[in-house]
């Protein structure tokens, strides 16, 4: 995946996932994300970074919350945004998927922001689009959600500090079905996390993760202690296809973020969600909206993230032409 | 073909050279310098020591005829066959229709004989969707195995009707261990790459389930059972068990199981979203040695040819199979060369053992025998190019990489194959 986002020199000319990049690239995206951050909080809206780029965003899932953070990304960066909203049942076949390309190719779309329903589809739209389109991997089945393992490191880095080092992490719940969960992994690692936890019933979590240095827990009370910040993950009950559960209310139990299990990890524990949170079902009210929550950080960094990508991968295209 | 003769061929690679006269679809002699008046000779053909084998027997493959010639054909595959060493295939039943009437049995062998490349052997349907298949009628149309490839049959009542049916016919039975719900929306093994890629996974236990109760099954029916192609260390073990206590089974492996593990699935590699999965390295490992020691008797190619747009899609829903006759030759090869199997040992798997299996003639090089062999280059080494490849399959895994290996030539009877530098 390597040869496909990164450019000879590593400079980044797709965001597929986070697998494959290197430490410094990943910093440099926190980075920026930091500096428009802080032009926005000057009152710097709107830059004039993508003046004259299209951007598409090419969703073949729903996701609305998504699909308007990229838009509105690109918008602050004064590009032109397409929204395709590609329904599932009218392109199941790669055929068609190359042809939706095609169309978008001959609008003279500078950068798709793809979300797909099968792992690899942002690689492997990557590998058919013309050398002039860039693309952003906005989650594919459950293999890589890049953009928001960055939001995720950078709503950490801002809570705790740039020494991943000395944290203690645990990501909670179903991590099989998550490209959430395994891109804040590869993130987490590159940023030589000190301790990674995953935390979740043997059905949910897979026992390869050991291989990734990640130390399993099937107990939430054990998992959770001497923990700085935990990832709660959604509980996807549209990938549920089998029973991999009993019910909500036993996972609740067993593994529900409540203001009293909360306290078994460390006194300023950061709480993150990817969101949308599913109340009751992983995580309690008061947790979600408490003073621990990063939950509402984790929405607005994810757009000073997002056009860092854009204005990082768009930018380094246009210094390619330059030379 | 009229007359040939071959010169300072290695028999079986054994050092010692010799000639051999091949007079239309039979041996005409063979010894040291014989001496052929020249007039009579269509061809004559220096081997300079390359090695005269027996035709490879290819126990599974897919020709895609009938139902999906855009993928393949009987005449492209059976052709790209003998071209690429195997004077015999034997052809899955899964085509549409499936080969479960004797109208599509003839139907092969015709188009078959047509093609003058490998015979082809149109394997039964164990069982079509009323039941039991015709197993009688077809074997005597020439059927020498029933096989559920493709189609793994989940009813295990069905199962054991099928086995004690066959077993009555003395028909040998080719079944795919695989069982359905755990193996459920899988793509690949269910192990470190598909939690690194988030791929859905394919758990051992979808192999080592279904094999045990095929093994139980065919114990049971006093049946006679290939089992494969196989994936999994755990099946390898498995098997050896049931031989042990007398069941009468052998293993399948195919040679790209043999050659690749999962991790080479990486980055998103289409044409290796296969069925049975890639699994670990220590897989591949007990697989080779399961080979090597008989647990497993066959190697095949499980070739499974496809169109472009079959695997023009994201990896799960790109169609499962790769292109697999013009690599399997120089993948056992390689094996051969690397000292993981002695020649011997790979004529037995990849021929010698098949033959017996399907009722075939076992090679002998007596004068008089039907010619039925390969003339095999083994120092030589390219890259496999699309541009050369015989398969109408370009869905290779191969393309690019070195594989040893030559067909000088090939015949099995009147069929023959002659390569371009040697005509």
């Amino acid at each position: 995946m390597k040869s496909l986002q990164l450019d000879a020199d590593g400079r980044l000319r797709h965001l597929l996932a986070i697998d494959g990049l290197t430490r410094d690239s990943l910093i440099q995206l926190l980075d920026q994300a930091e500096a428009l951050r802080a032009q926005a909080a000057r009152g710097n809206r709107k830059l004039p970074l993508l003046r004259g780029k299209t951007v598409a965003n090419l969703f073949f899932e729903d996701s609305t919350r998504t699909r308007v953070t990229f838009q509105l990304a690109a918008e602050r960066l004064s590009a032109d945004v397409v929204n395709l909203d590609v329904a599932r049942s009218s392109t199941n076949k790669g055929e068609s998927l190359l042809d939706t390309l095609a169309t978008l190719e001959a609008m003279h779309c500078d950068l798709f922001v793809v979300r797909h329903p099968q792992s690899g589809a942002a690689h492997f739209i990557a590998q058919h689009a013309p050398p002039s389109v860039a693309v952003l991997n906005a989650g594919d089945g459950r293999n890589a959600h890049p953009t928001q393992a960055l939001l995720d490191m950078f709503s950490i880095r801002q809570r705790c500090g740039d020494d991943f080092s000395r944290l203690c992490i645990a990501i909670v719940g179903d991590i099989t079905h998550s490209r959430v969960a395994r891109s804040d992994i590869h993130a987490l690692a590159l940023l030589g996390v000190g301790e990674l936890r995953a935390i979740g019933p043997r059905t949910l979590v897979p026992s390869q993760l050991a291989s990734q240095g990640v130390v399993i827990h099937e107990d939430m009370d054990r998992g959770l202690r001497g923990v700085d910040a935990v990832i709660m993950l959604r509980l996807q009950r549209e990938r549920m296809n089998g029973a991999f559960l009993p019910s909500e209310r036993e996972y609740f139990q067993r593994y529900g973020l409540t203001t009293e299990r909360l306290r078994l990890a460390k006194p300023d524990c950061a709480v993150l969600h990817p969101g949308p949170i599913n109340r009751g079902v992983e995580i309690e009210s008061a947790v979600a909206d408490g003073p621990q929550s990063l939950i509402l950080d984790q929405v607005s960094n994810g757009l000073a993230v997002r056009m860092a990508v854009m204005a990082q991968i768009l930018g380094n295209r246009a210094q390619e032409r330059q030379r | 073909m009229s007359r040939w003769l071959i010169r300072n061929a290695q028999l079986l690679g054994q050092g010692e050279t010799l000639d051999l006269l091949i007079d239309n679809d039979r041996i005409g002699a063979i010894g040291h310098q014989l001496e052929v008046s020249g007039d009579s000779l269509e061809r004559q053909i220096q081997a300079n020591g390359a090695w005269l084998l027996p035709g490879l027997v290819d126990p599974l493959v897919r020709l895609r005829e009938p139902g999906a010639s855009h993928k393949a054909t009987i005449a492209s595959e059976a052709r790209a066959a003998l071209a690429m060493g195997s004077t015999w295939v034997g052809m899955a039943a899964d085509t549409s229709p499936p080969i479960d009437s004797t109208a599509v049995v003839e139907m092969i062998t015709r188009r078959s004989a047509a093609a003058q490349g490998a015979r082809v052997l149109p394997y039964a349907a164990l069982c079509r969707p009323s039941g039991l298949s015709e197993l009688a009628s077809l074997s005597g149309a020439g059927c020498p195995l029933a096989t559920d490839q493709g189609q793994p049959i989940d009813d295990a009542s069905l199962l054991r009707r099928a086995l004690q049916y066959a077993s009555s016919l003395d028909l040998p039975v080719m079944l795919q261990p695989i069982d359905a719900a755990l193996s459920g929306d899988g793509v690949a093994h269910d192990g470190e790459i598909a939690v690194r890629m988030g791929l859905s996974g394919i758990p051992v236990s979808a192999e080592t389930v279904a094999l045990a109760r095929i093994l139980l099954l065919a114990e049971e029916a006093q049946a006679r059972v290939i089992v494969g192609p196989l994936s999994s260390a755990a099946a390898v073990a498995q098997l050896s068990q049931a031989q042990a206590r007398g069941v009468q089974v052998t293993g399948l492996v195919s040679t790209l199981q043999l050659s690749l593990n999962e991790l080479d699935l990486y980055p998103f590699v289409r044409d290796l979203h296969l069925q049975p999965p890639l699994r670990a390295e220590s897989d591949r490992l007990a697989l080779i040695e399961g080979l090597r020691s008989g647990v497993i008797g066959l190697l095949c190619s499980d070739h499974q040819p496809h169109d472009a747009d079959a695997k023009l899609a994201p990896f799960g829903e790109s169609q499962p199979g790769a292109s697999m006759l013009d690599a399997h030759l120089g993948l056992g090869l390689r094996m051969v060369l690397a000292g993981e199997l002695s020649l011997t040992q790979w004529v037995e798997r990849a021929s010698l053992t098949a033959r017996r299996w399907l009722g075939l003639p076992q090679a002998t090089w007596e004068a008089g025998a039907e010619a039925d062999l390969i003339l095999l280059d083994p120092n030589f080494e390219m890259p496999l190019d699309s541009a050369r490849l015989r398969s109408a399959g370009h869905n290779s895994p191969f393309l690019k990489r070195h594989l040893p290996g030559r067909v000088l030539a090939a015949a099995i009877g009147t069929h023959t194959f002659v390569a371009e530098s040697e005509q």
